[in-house]
């Protein structure tokens, strides 16, 4: 069915995704500095590009779902990839905070609203909070900012990316042999779902784990005492 | 209640070096009265120096003394000394009594005394407004202002001005109180009797408040006497001393009031010797209105002051420019509302001082910062600050 | 489609409308008890009784000149006070204000509420530590210090009626002060938790006793004292907004919602509900014209009933912020942790004990008014 409607889309989209990941690949250089601003724009566009051919070659119901699909994956994989380039420590928990909205927006598409508000309401709200602050008190309170410099990166791009290869095959196998049967019970009131797995059926696990959370706590409480 | 100790903090070392925060207080900051920078040193929020820099408001009031007449000093150091006006004007006066050996009647002493307890509680209430802001608490400044306005409408009735008086002259007062004066005297202290027990609600009573000042800002009484404090910053620390009993002047030996002291030298401890002071403030006017009414009034006003020609001419400059004091050295001190408020004159002969020199008690009390506030929290400091109620006009002179 | 989104675009333009007339309104509204307070008159110079003000303060604010600190992190200078004006305004589009007046309901608004208040946090912090001041930077690090302490009473606070009834929607729990589902028993558990809710609320919306953050004698005015203009009164506008936010989810879960009282055992609700939401009970089957005036009666009765509950929280805090001074930084973290945590944890549990012996009274309340007037599709 590939009507010329469809071609120009699916050249949009294969445009736009070059366009947009080469800009991404040469702002990650540092030689290319210099045109953070003009890379930056192209990125944005080419991004726009793809999301619009995206959603124009899905069915109509489905187009505001595929368009926030992609916003939070671009929150995700550039809060990401900003989290590990950017210079300025706070600019990159600020990223890394931008990486986690975009997985609760995940999980809102997937109907765990219930997850999603934890993720924003521990992570955002209490974790990463905590990092700020960390970072705050850590640096010069005015004046130059904590820099990261981590001459690892090289090790830790490989380490990722297997990682990642590890993750896409799985997922790709996942995808391909559905196994996961999706009740409507699931898809209606998850919240109590999640409070009767958690309290009743799987109780023993979530215990222990709090119990190992709470060792912890308390073994960092022991760490930093001074007497 | 006992208080048990001090609630100051140890200052830490840490094998891990901490960088230590400066930060600028002033000289423009919402909570300070008046221009002065306090430089703190703090680790985090506990403070470990307060270095005052004095100097934004540096009139040389001093050296404009020095050449001027006494009664244009009286009204340069009243500008030093504004929320308590009177004390200014009373220390020029008695200096210049002293040096030219003018004696003040009796009834004119009780006059000055009236005047100079009532410009102490106006100056006490602001205080307490003051304090209020510096606690967070908003509503007590316009409490304590409302209560002032009829007390400054008394003297504005007495002098003609509200706040830099010129009404207690050489040789005794300006003129005599109208008749309304007392029945406003009358009123005013009724209903300050009142409000002060509405004020201790806001403050004794209120749990955050008898958290934030008890034991905080502590001063014992060897460094309090060491470091030159004086007033109720002194008498909170536990050392017993007032002017106006020790060493009478007026007829201060004449009435009976008690001394209110403390006991920590903290914040409550000097918060509450005002609150009192301000009772006996009072009871002090009372007896001065009772002794007042039965002296009869002298002829040529209120004690005859000491007028010369230069009066009757009127080209300029004061009433009594004309006064001609011998040569000669005095110190008057008298116990203003803020401690010892003393006044140094050196007179080489004519109408006006060869140098003079105004001891202040805020100075003395401001540099008392630096001790009171270490090891305290950056909190703290503007809760001291505003227990010590320091006059910036006073510190630069 | 495009009606989803015509709606949902409608409902955007109310919420900011209202929002920003109510915030306009609450600063005169606040401006003038506070001088009751304080033997002053208050604003009463521009219009009747001073009522355009509020306009007068609005204009000002957009006409001042623009001041952006030259060292600053110009991005996050930017776009801190649109996180916190925001979020509170997003707060308040999760809350019915009246039966079957509401933007959304949603059926995890306890969470989402939780989260948008924690999320204006970062308001505070972005606009502490991109202004590049000692005195903004020391506000921010207060307020997170603040916002992560009290956070835990006041979702504490908020469970112990989400435990008794089962439910995370706003409109479930306001039922449950209806009186066919209400025993007296609950007041055990609930009063307490509604002054532990208003108690971490005043911490978290940073009002006096609590305004640590921005407290104009030690900190200038803290985390917003480099901003200017506009800027400047948005940070104003997302605390009002917060505030009145905290009141209204008070009121829902501590106040009976926007339910008329029950006097003498009679629901003013039902009553009303009978007589003109039901007509068909009173006057014999009715159609079309008679059951939306039905409808707009108790939808504006409830409303204002609501309204006037919020604002009679609103006026408690006023009062409060006229009447006591400041804590103490540290003064606050303990009172956080060593007081109000331990509080709200002993209620959680009494709450679970609560909801374990007497299983016949928690969740009876649970959704009864499935309305779905304006729940898009």
């Amino acid at each position: 069915m590939a009507t010329p409607v469809v071609i120009f889309f699916s050249y949009l989209l294969v445009a736009g995704l070059l366009v947009g990941v080469s800009s991404l690949i040469l702002l990650a250089i540092a030689r290319f500095r210099p045109y953070r601003r003009f890379l930056a724009t192209l990125a944005v566009l080419g991004f726009v590009a793809f999301v619009w051919g995206m959603c124009a070659l899905t069915q109509p119901g489905y187009r505001l779902l595929v368009c926030y699909f992609w916003l939070f994956t671009a929150a995700v994989v550039g809060g990401g990839v900003g989290c590990v380039t950017m210079r300025n420590v706070f600019h990159a928990a600020l990223m890394l905070i931008l990486s986690l909205l975009g997985v609760a927006g995940y999980f809102i598409l997937v109907n765990a609203e219930f997850l999603a508000m934890v993720q924003v309401i521990i992570y955002i709200g209490g974790i990463m909070v905590l990092f700020l602050f960390g970072i705050m008190v850590s640096q010069n309170i005015i004046g130059t900012q904590l820099k990261q410099n981590t001459p690892q990166s090289p090790w830790a791009a490989i380490c990722a990316g297997v990682l990642f290869m590890v993750m896409f095959f799985t997922g790709l196998f996942m995808t391909l042999k559905p196994t996961l049967t999706v009740t409507p019970d699931v898809l209606g009131n998850n919240t109590g779902s999640v409070g009767w797995s958690l309290m009743a059926t799987y109780a023993l696990p979530f215990e222990v784990a709090s119990v190992l959370l709470l060792m912890a706590m308390l073994g960092a409480i022991i760490l930093v005492r001074k007497d | 209640m006992t208080r048990i100790s001090d609630r100051r903090l140890e200052l830490r070392h840490d094998p891990l070096l901490t960088e230590k925060v400066v930060y600028s207080v002033g000289p423009q900051h919402p909570s300070l009265p008046a221009p002065v920078r306090l430089v703190v040193q703090a680790d985090g929020e506990l403070i470990e120096r307060v270095t005052p820099e004095i100097g934004y408001l540096h009139r040389g009031v001093e050296q404009l003394c020095a050449r001027r007449s006494y009664a244009q000093c009286a009204a340069l150091l009243s500008r030093c000394e504004w929320l308590a006006g009177a004390n200014a004007d009373y220390l020029v006066s008695a200096a210049v009594e002293q040096l030219a050996g003018i004696e003040v009647s009796v009834r004119a002493q009780w006059l000055r005394m009236l005047v100079l307890e009532l410009s102490r509680i106006l100056s006490h209430l602001f205080w307490w407004g003051q304090l209020g802001l510096e606690a967070g608490q908003i509503t007590a400044v316009f409490w304590a202002l409302r209560e002032r306005e009829p007390g400054l409408d008394l003297l504005e009735l007495l002098s003609g001005h509200r706040w830099h008086h010129g009404w207690i002259v050489p040789g005794g007062v300006r003129r005599e109180p109208p008749a309304e004066f007392y029945g406003g005297l009358a009123r005013f202290s009724g209903r300050l009797r009142e409000a002060l027990e509405h004020f201790e609600e806001f403050f004794s009573d209120n749990a955050i408040w008898v958290n934030r000042s008890e034991l905080i800002g502590t001063l014992n009484s060897d460094y309090a006497q060491a470091h030159g404090a004086s007033g109720p910053v002194l008498r909170a620390s536990g050392v017993d001393h007032d002017l106006r009993r020790d060493a009478p002047y007026l007829q201060y030996d004449r009435v009976s009031f008690s001394v209110p002291v403390g006991e920590y030298g903290d914040v409550l401890d000097r918060y509450q010797v005002r609150m009192e002071e301000m009772r006996q403030s009072l009871s002090i006017i009372a007896q001065c209105v009772e002794a007042i009414a039965h002296l009869a009034p002298t002829t040529g006003g209120a004690g005859g002051p000491a007028r010369s020609a230069g009066e009757d001419g009127g080209h300029g400059g004061s009433p009594h420019q004309g006064i001609e004091v011998p040569a000669g050295e005095a110190y008057i001190a008298v116990e203003g509302p803020r401690g010892e408020l003393g006044l140094s004159v050196v007179s080489e002969g004519g109408p006006g001082p060869a140098r003079l020199h105004l001891r202040s008690p805020s100075l003395y009390h401001l540099h008392l910062l630096d001790e009171l506030c270490r090891g305290y929290l950056l909190a703290d400091l503007f809760v001291i600050l505003g227990s010590l109620d320091i006059m910036i006009g006073e510190v630069d002179r | 489609m495009p009606q989803d989104i015509l709606l949902i675009l409608v409902r955007g333009v109310i919420l900011v409308v209202v929002c920003l007339t109510a915030f306009a309104y609450l600063t005169y509204l606040e401006r003038r008890v506070l001088s009751w307070f304080q033997w002053r008159v208050g604003p009463n110079r521009v219009g009747p009784w001073g009522l355009f003000q509020p306009i007068a303060d609005g204009v000002k604010a957009i006409l001042k000149q623009e001041l952006i600190p030259r060292r600053a992190d110009k991005v996050l200078y930017l776009i801190a006070p649109i996180i916190s004006f925001s979020a509170a305004f997003t707060m308040f589009s999760l809350i019915p204000v009246g039966e079957r007046v509401f933007l959304t309901d949603l059926p995890i608004a306890v969470l989402v509420f939780l989260g948008l208040s924690s999320l204006a946090a970062y308001g505070v912090i972005l606009a502490g530590w991109s202004s590049q001041n000692r005195y903004s930077f020391m506000g921010a690090l207060r307020s997170i210090a603040q916002v992560i302490s009290y956070e835990l009473g006041l979702g504490l606070a908020l469970m112990v009626p989400v435990m008794i009834v089962g439910s995370l929607k706003i409109t479930d729990i306001g039922n449950i002060y209806r009186a066919e589902t209400w025993h007296p028993a609950y007041l055990f558990v609930l009063l307490p938790a509604g002054v532990l809710f208003l108690v971490s609320a005043m911490a978290e919306t940073a009002r006096i006793p609590f305004d640590l953050p921005e407290c104009e004698s030690e900190l200038v005015t803290g985390f917003h004292t480099e901003y200017s203009s506009l800027k400047y009164a948005m940070f104003p506008m997302g605390e009002y907004m917060g505030m009145s936010a905290m009141c209204a989810i008070a009121v829902h879960f501590f106040l009976g919602g926007y339910l008329l009282p029950a006097i003498g055992g009679v629901d003013l609700t039902n009553w009303v509900g009978l007589i003109v939401g039901n007509p068909d009970a009173v006057w014999g089957p009715q159609e079309g014209y008679w059951t939306v005036v039905s409808l707009s009666a108790l939808g504006l009765s409830t409303t204002l009933t609501f309204v006037a509950k919020t604002l009679f929280l609103i006026l408690i805090f006023m009062w409060i912020r006229a009447t006591e001074p400041r804590f103490r930084y540290d003064q606050l973290m303990q009172f956080g942790w060593k007081v109000l945590l331990p509080a709200g944890l002993v209620l959680v549990f009494l709450a679970a004990l609560f909801v374990v012996l007497m299983p016949d009274l928690g969740g009876g309340a649970q959704s009864t008014m499935e309305v779905s007037m304006y729940v898009p599709r």
